[in-house]
C-alpha cells in the first residue's frame, strides 16, 4: 500500500497541471502581499488631521442647524452625539455585548476606535481584522483547486486508460482507489498549507512592516489556526469529492461538471423551492464552517413586528436569527464526502475496466 | 534485439485455465444483452510456448484477455491464471504475469522511462530492470522523450518493454505488432521465440497469421465466443492427419484428372495444373499417373496455411458487415 501511495504521490507531483497551479498560486498569493504591502502605510497623523477637518465642519454645520428649523431640525445633544467620543462609546458597548471580541471577522476595540471617526480612513493593513478574510479566500481558491485536481488525478487516468494499466499491476481495486484518494488529498494539502501560509504569512509581514499587528492576541492566533484546520479540513473534502465523482463518473469534466451544476443550479432551484433547503445548502454549510457559523433568518409569524432586541448600533438582532455550527456542518459535508466515496468504491468493485 | 533478462521461475501445470466462461454485454439498459463470450474453454500449459490466440473481429478474444487479467468480470464460468483463481487470487498470480491488451496506455506527458519507472516502483523493481527492458525493445535512446512524441510503433515497443518489466513467466500480448514496420515485427518475432525458450508462457493474439503461424506452437481459434479449433499449429492446420494438397503439373491435364479420378482421388483443375486433396503420398499419384503413361512435370505438397484454416472455421464471423459485441465495446 505505501509503494503504491508513494508511486501515485509521485505522479502526482509529476502532473503538469499541479505543478503550474502550484507555481501560479504562489506567485499570485505573493502579488497580494505586495499589493496590501504596497497600499498600507503607518502615517494615521495625517489621516486624523483629514478626518477632524471634515468632523468639525460636519459639526460646526449641524450646530447651525440647532434652533434654526422651530424646533424640528437637530439638538446640541445630537450633533454632540455625532462626534467621535460619542461613536466610541457605542461601539464599546457593542462589543461588549457579543461577549467574544477577538475572534477572526468579529467587532474588535480597535476596530471601535478607528470607526468613531466615520471620516477617518486607516491607511494601515489590520492584520486582525484582514486575516480571516484572507482564509475565506485562500479556502474557496483551494476548495476549486481540491476539487479540480482530485478530479483530474483519477479522470485523467480513465481517459487515458492507465488506470486499466495501472490494475494489471494491483488487481485490488479498493487498494487502488484508497491510495489515489489518499495521494490526491495530501498533494492538496502539501499545496494548499504552505501557498495559505505564504498569503498570511506575507500579509503579516506587511501588517509588520507597513501596517499594524493590533489585535493579534493569543486567543485571536488561536482561533485563527481553528479557522485555518477547518479550512483545509473543507479543502481535503472537496478533493475527495472531485476524485470519487471521477472514480464513477470516470470523466474529469464530468465530475466538475456535477459540483458546479449542482452548486450553480441545483441550489438556486432548491432555494425557490424550499426556504428550508435555501438555509441549509451546500454554499450555506460551506459558509458555516469556514467562517465558524451561518446566520440565517426566519420570516417573522403572521403579526409579530421585527425588533432590535438590544437596540445597540451594530447589534440589532431579530428574533428569527438562527445559527448552522460549524461542527454540525463538518459533519453533514462529510457524511456527503463519504457517501459518494462509498458509492465509488462499490461501482469501481463492480464495474468492467474496458 | 538484446537478451530479455527474463528469469526462470517453476510453473505450474497450467498457465490458463478457463472453463464455461460467459459474458455478455449491453450497449444501454434498454438493449439486450449480446454474447461475447458463449461458454468459452481453454486450456493453455505452461512453459517455454508461444500460444497464438486467434478469433475474427469481435469474436472475443480482447473480453477473454481482460477477464483473464480482472479487467472484466464474467457472467459465469471459472478461470484460472498460473493455478489462482481470477479474480480473487488474482494479486498471487498478477506479479508473474505481463500483458499488453489493445494499444498501450501511457501518461503521454511522461517521457518513456519516467513511465516505466513509476510502475517499477509498484513492486519495487530496481532501475536497472528499466533500462533493461528498454534496451530490449531498442527504446533507450528515445528513453527520455515524451511518450506523446512516440510514433505508434516506439509506443507499441514501450507497451511491450512495460509487459517484461516483471520478468513474467506468463506474458499475454494483444497485437504486438500492431503499428510496427517490417524489421519491428521480426525483432518482435525473434524477441518472443526467445522468449518462450527461455520458459515464458506467451500468449499471443493476433491478426498477422502468418507471424502466428511462423512463431506459434499452438494455436486457438475463437469464433462468436467459442473455441473452433485448438492444439499444436500442424494440427490446426492438418487436423486428420494428411499432409495437405498436392499440385501436379502435367501436359494433358485433361487426362490426369480422368486417371486421378478413376483412382479414387479428390481432384480439381486448378489454373494450369490439377490440385490434388486428402492424398499423404505424392508417389502415390506419380506411380498412377506412370501406370498410364502420363509423367508429372510438376508435383509439389501446398500445405494449407493458417489463413485458410482461421478464414474457413470463422467463415460467417468475418466480413465488413459482421457486428459483434465485442466491436461495440
Amino acid at each position: 500500500m505505501m509503494r503504491l501511495l508513494k508511486v501515485e504521490l509521485s505522479r502526482l507531483f509529476s502532473r503538469r497541471l499541479v505543478r503550474v497551479l502550484a507555481i501560479v498560486g504562489l506567485l499570485g498569493f505573493l502579488a497580494v502581499d505586495g499589493l496590501i504591502a504596497a497600499r498600507s502605510n503607518t502615517d494615521t497623523a495625517s489621516a486624523h488631521a483629514r478626518a477632524d477637518v471634515v468632523v468639525q465642519s460636519q459639526y460646526q454645520n449641524c450646530l447651525t442647524q440647532v434652533g434654526a428649523t422651530n424646533g424640528r431640525g437637530p439638538t446640541k445633544a445630537d450633533c454632540d452625539s455625532q462626534l467621535p467620543a460619542a461613536q466610541l462609546k457605542n461601539c464599546l458597548a457593542a462589543v461588549a455585548a457579543e461577549g467574544n471580541p477577538t475572534g477572526p471577522g468579529r467587532i474588535t476595540r480597535e476596530q471601535c476606535i478607528r470607526n468613531s471617526d466615520p471620516y477617518f480612513q486607516d491607511p494601515r493593513f489590520h492584520f486582525a481584522e484582514q486575516a480571516g478574510n484572507l482564509f475565506v479566500a485562500a479556502a474557496f481558491i483551494f476548495m476549486m483547486l481540491g476539487l479540480l485536481i482530485g478530479a483530474s488525478f483519477i479522470g485523467a487516468e480513465w481517459q487515458t486508460g492507465t488506470f486499466a494499466s495501472l490494475l494489471t499491476w494491483e488487481p485490488r481495486r479498493q487498494r487502488v482507489l484508497a491510495a489515489k484518494l489518499t495521494a490526491a488529498v495530501i498533494g492538496i494539502e502539501l499545496m494548499a498549507i504552505p501557498l495559505t501560509g505564504a498569503l498570511v504569512g506575507g500579509a503579516a509581514i506587511a501588517a509588520n512592516i507597513r501596517g499594524t499587528m493590533d489585535g493579534t492576541t493569543m486567543h485571536f492566533m488561536g482561533q485563527l489556526g481553528v479557522m485555518a484546520a477547518r479550512v483545509f479540513g473543507l479543502v481535503a473534502l472537496f478533493t475527495l469529492i472531485g476524485a470519487a465523482l471521477a472514480t464513477f463518473t470516470r470523466h474529469t469534466v464530468a465530475a466538475v461538471a456535477v459540483v458546479g451544476g449542482y452548486l450553480v443550479v441545483g441550489e438556486l432551484i432548491g432555494a425557490i423551492v424550499s426556504p428550508w433547503w435555501k438555509n441549509h445548502s451546500l454554499g450555506a454549510q460551506i459558509t458555516a464552517v469556514i467562517q465558524g457559523r451561518y446566520v440565517y433568518y426566519l420570516d417573522p409569524p403572521r403579526g409579530v413586528e421585527m425588533s432590535s432586541p438590544t437596540g445597540v448600533v451594530g447589534t440589532v438582532r431579530w428574533h428569527g436569527e438562527r445559527y448552522l455550527h460549524a461542527g454540525g456542518a463538518s459533519i453533514i459535508i462529510g457524511l456527503l464526502t463519504l457517501a459518494l466515496v462509498a458509492i465509488a468504491s462499490i461501482t469501481l468493485r463492480r464495474r468492467d475496466v474496458i | 534485439m538484446p537478451g530479455s533478462g527474463v528469469f526462470m521461475i517453476e510453473m505450474p501445470a497450467a498457465a490458463v485455465e478457463i472453463s464455461g466462461l460467459h459474458k455478455s454485454y449491453r450497449k444501454n439498459f434498454r438493449s439486450k444483452p449480446r454474447a461475447a463470450l458463449d461458454g468459452l474453454d481453454l486450456h493453455i500449459a505452461a512453459g517455454g510456448r508461444v500460444h497464438g490466440f486467434l478469433g475474427p473481429n469481435g469474436s472475443g478474444k480482447t473480453t477473454t484477455l481482460r477477464v483473464l487479467l480482472g479487467l472484466i468480470r464474467p457472467d459465469a464460468g471459472e478461470v484460472r491464471l498460473l493455478g489462482h483463481q481470477v479474480p480473487g487470487e488474482l494479486p498471487r498470480a498478477v506479479g508473474r504475469v505481463g500483458s499488453l491488451v489493445e494499444e498501450p496506455k501511457f501518461f503521454w506527458a511522461f517521457t518513456g522511462r519516467r513511465n516505466l519507472e513509476l510502475l517499477a516502483k509498484l513492486t519495487d523493481l530496481p532501475d536497472m530492470r528499466v533500462e533493461a527492458v528498454l534496451a530490449t525493445v531498442g527504446l533507450a535512446d528515445r528513453a527520455d522523450e515524451r511518450v506523446k512524441g512516440y510514433s505508434l510503433g516506439m509506443r507499441q515497443r514501450l507497451g511491450i518493454a512495460a509487459a517484461l518489466l516483471k520478468s513474467p513467466t506468463l506474458l499475454i500480448l494483444d497485437e504486438p505488432s500492431n503499428g510496427l514496420d517490417p524489421a519491428g515485427i521480426r525483432e518482435i518475432r525473434t524477441l518472443l521465440r526467445k522468449l518462450a525458450d527461455d520458459g515464458v508462457t506467451v500468449v499471443l493474439s493476433s491478426h498477422l497469421l502468418a507471424e502466428v503461424q511462423q512463431i506459434c506452437d499452438e494455436v486457438t481459434i475463437i469464433s462468436h465466443g467459442r473455441v473452433v479449433r485448438t492444439g499444436p499449429v500442424s494440427e490446426v492446420l492438418a487436423p486428420d492427419g494428411s499432409a495437405g494438397r498436392l499440385r501436379v503439373g502435367l501436359a494433358d491435364l485433361e487426362s490426369g484428372l480422368q486417371v486421378l479420378r478413376s483412382a479414387g482421388l479428390s481432384v480439381r483443375r486448378d489454373g494450369a495444373g490439377l490440385l490434388v486433396e486428402g492424398v499423404n503420398s505424392p508417389s502415390t499419384v506419380s506411380r498412377v499417373l506412370a501406370e498410364q503413361g502420363l509423367y508429372v512435370s510438376e508435383l509439389h505438397t501446398e500445405t494449407a496455411d493458417l489463413e485458410d484454416v482461421f478464414l474457413s472455421l470463422t467463415e460467417d464471423a468475418v466480413g465488413f458487415g459482421s457486428t459483434s459485441p465485442e466491436a461495440s465495446e
